[in-house]
């Protein structure tokens, strides 16, 4: 078997005295769907900025694509996250200054890729998505389900081993959400990656493999689904 | 990262970015102009004194120049005029590097999502100012230019402050184009770079203005014969250089502890405006600085006019060096109100989903701009009126009615003027007003 594509091990984090996660143990292997899933406020996000190697672990070990992100310094983390991560967050989180279609081919172009290239697959991927927008276009000028869409052909234009999705679909409406989930989900497990995602719909966890569910910091329990 | 990628990430695309980078330059340039203007003014064949054996002296002075120039006493005190001048510029800069800090924490937060490395991150905020500063050094060649023909060519002679040009110049000036580059890149590095939240300690700071008070009180008061002039000007000289740094850096203090005022008041405009300065108390402290060490320049300015008024000396003695003190004033006139506009602009970017909900819950327009205009005159009124006093402690010679009015007229003025910026500014600033509480703002993050 492959080894898997993101491991953590028992690890923990507090911000301040709120104690967000404790000691938990996940893994995901190539191709494989997991989902995350919980009351609100119960630490699924902080689980995901852990494995994104955003949050620095403050106990416990974190791997993805062999690379153990608790080990190595801020750049190291960095290149990572922009070679085998592709991150989805809650709010978009698009850089404001930046066109729509240079942000989504900022993994590309912080990789060294020529602009041109870098802008023409941001195009592709816009498109996919299902977002039309001008070369020019800002994400102010976005609605909050159309920063969503952008996110999600940001996350993918590079191809990431691993895709970290929290609550791609929350600003869209059913069908946008689900033609969103289908191109995410098969884009990268077609492509051998492996995906992480966050949500406290029943719908979406419903397409997952496996589903873990997490209450008040703590994985309560996992469900092989499907 | 290639710089390629750096610039097309980071070059500034708003509007807000371009007057940024505008105002970068603008600083760098007028203080690079002044600083070759001051190490043209070293040139200056400087006079020699001797002194007569029956009492008297006699003065090598070819009578080509000013003696504000000539004489080695009166010197320090014009190259401390012209460095009292480049303060305000570079705080301006200064300000300008450091404004839109809430969008360029979001910037840097989707840069580093994506993959950027802390190495990445200090290229792409160091490239724009360091641009901007480059630019600005050219331009600074342009000042000084103008500095020249104003002083040297079309001055009279007892009124001329600069040499004829030189290729000592072209070097200062390349010296200056390479250090506002370096000090644009290290002020953008320094701007991005996310400082731990220290509480302000406030002592180091206003010790420092008390050391520059004490000095500058010990160095006017001091004898003023032939011998010690020299030593006391270079004491005023450092005193002032002392004073306005001290100045600077107290900003924050000052309008933190009026915000805390404000906000026990209890009005509604009151709360909003303390709500407002105590958040940007760092930005707001800055324009405070900047408009108080105008301030000290017009004190200063003030009390020479009133010194060179007094009846012992000719109108066309002393005209040159009054116009000049004018000129001086204007200058730092308008870098308090170039600082004050960018301080209020970019506070209505930063804040605009607090003023659009505080819209959207009620306050109408009026109430709004009241707010604003409180918290101007937080920065305008109290800075500028204590800077014109410090800057009036240079005139205790003032023996003369006329000298001493002078100074209490300069007071005066200051005050209406300060009044005058907190409304016109927030005359000039309605329309982004109008923006930042539209429903619009309400979708910022
Ligand atoms: N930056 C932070 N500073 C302090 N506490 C935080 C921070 N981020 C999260 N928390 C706290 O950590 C806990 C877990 O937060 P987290 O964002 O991971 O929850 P979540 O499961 O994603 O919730 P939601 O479903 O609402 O998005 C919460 O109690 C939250 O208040
Ligand atoms: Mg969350």
């Amino acid at each position: 078997m492959n080894p898997p594509t993101l491991t953590l091990s028992a690890v923990s984090h507090t911000y301040g005295r709120t104690q967000a996660l404790r000691d938990a143990t996940l893994s995901v292997a190539p191709g494989e769907v997991v989902a995350v899933t919980g009351p609100s406020g119960c630490g699924k996000s902080t689980l995901l900025l852990l494995a994104a190697g955003v949050l620095r672990a403050q106990s416990g070990r974190v791997t993805v694509a062999g690379t153990e992100l608790s080990g190595v310094d801020d750049t190291a983390r960095a290149l990572v996250r922009r070679r085998s991560i592709g991150l989805v967050l809650q709010f978009g989180q698009l850089v404001p200054d930046l066109p729509v279609r240079d942000n989504v081919a900022l993994p590309l172009l912080l990789e060294g890729h020529p602009a041109a290239d870098a802008r023409a697959a941001a195009d592709g991927w816009l498109d996919r998505v299902g977002l039309a927008v001008g070369p020019d276009t800002l994400p102010s000028e976005l609605s909050g389900g159309q920063a969503q869409l952008a996110a999600a052909a940001r996350a993918l234009v590079h191809g990431p081993a691993l895709l970290l999705a929290d609550e791609p679909t929350a600003s869209l409406d059913t069908r946008s959400g689900r033609a969103l989930l289908d191109l995410m989900l098969a884009t990268t497990v077609a492509a051998g990656g492996a995906v992480l995602l966050v949500t406290h719909d029943n719908t979406v966890a419903a397409r997952a493999d496996r589903e873990v569910r997490l209450r008040d910091g703590v994985i309560e329990h996992e469900v092989a689904l499907s | 990262m290639k710089t390629s990628t750096a610039w097309l990430i980071g070059r500034p695309r708003t509007s807000a970015g371009r007057t940024r980078t505008l105002l970068v330059a603008g600083g760098a340039a007028v203080g690079g102009g002044l600083l070759i203007a001051a190490a043209a003014v070293l040139r200056v064949p400087a006079e020699e004194v001797r002194y007569l054996d029956g009492g008297g002296t006699v003065s090598s002075s070819s009578g080509e120049y000013s003696s504000l120039v000539v004489q080695a006493g009166l010197r320090p005190g014009v190259l401390t005029g012209i460095l009292l001048l480049v303060l305000p510029a570079l705080a301006l800069a200064w300000q300008a590097v450091t404004t839109g800090s809430a969008r360029r924490a979001a910037v840097h937060e989707g840069l580093r999502l994506s993959g950027a490395t802390p190495a990445d991150l200090r290229r792409v905020a160091m490239l724009e100012p360091a641009v901007a500063g480059a630019f600005g050094g050219l331009l600074a060649g342009a000042v000084y230019l103008a500095l020249w023909l104003l002083l040297h060519v079309a001055a009279p002679a007892s009124a001329r402050l600069l040499p004829g040009l030189s290729p000592l110049d072209a070097v200062a000036w390349l010296v200056v184009i390479a250090l506002s580059t370096l000090v644009g890149g290290v002020a953008g590095a320094l701007a991005a770079t996310p400082r731990r939240r220290r509480p302000v300690r406030a002592w180091p700071r206003l010790l420092a203005v008390g050391v520059g008070v004490l000095a500058l009180v010990a160095a006017v008061s001091a004898p003023r014969d032939i011998d010690r002039h020299a030593r006391s000007t270079t004491l005023l000289c450092a005193a002032l250089v002392v004073l306005a740094l001290g100045l600077l850096s107290t900003g924050s203090i000052w309008v933190t502890a009026r915000a805390r005022r404000l906000a026990r008041s209890g009005t509604a405009v009151d709360v909003l405006a303390a709500g407002g300065l105590r958040t940007l108390a760092g930005p707001a402290g800055r324009t405070a600085g900047t408009t108080c060490v105008a301030g000290l320049v017009i004190g200063v300015v003030g009390s020479l006019t009133g010194l060179l008024l007094e009846p012992q000396h000719s109108l066309s003695e002393s005209l040159p060096g009054i116009l000049f003190a004018l000129l001086a004033g204007l200058l730092a006139m308008l870098a308090a109100v170039a600082s004050l506009v960018l301080a209020a602009t970019d506070d209505l970017v930063t804040t605009r989903r607090a003023v659009a909900s505080t819209a959207a819950l009620g306050a109408d327009p009026t109430v709004l701009e009241q707010v604003q205009r409180r918290r101007l005159a937080v920065v305008t009124t109290g800075p500028l009126l204590a800077g014109v006093l410090l800057g009036g402690l240079y005139a205790p010679g003032a023996q003369s009615p006329i000298a001493l009015g002078t100074v209490l007229l300069t007071v005066a003025l200051a005050l209406l003027l300060a009044r005058a910026l907190a409304v016109a500014v927030t005359r000039v600033l309605r329309p982004q007003l109008a923006r930042a509480a539209a429903p619009s703002s309400l979708r910022v993050a």
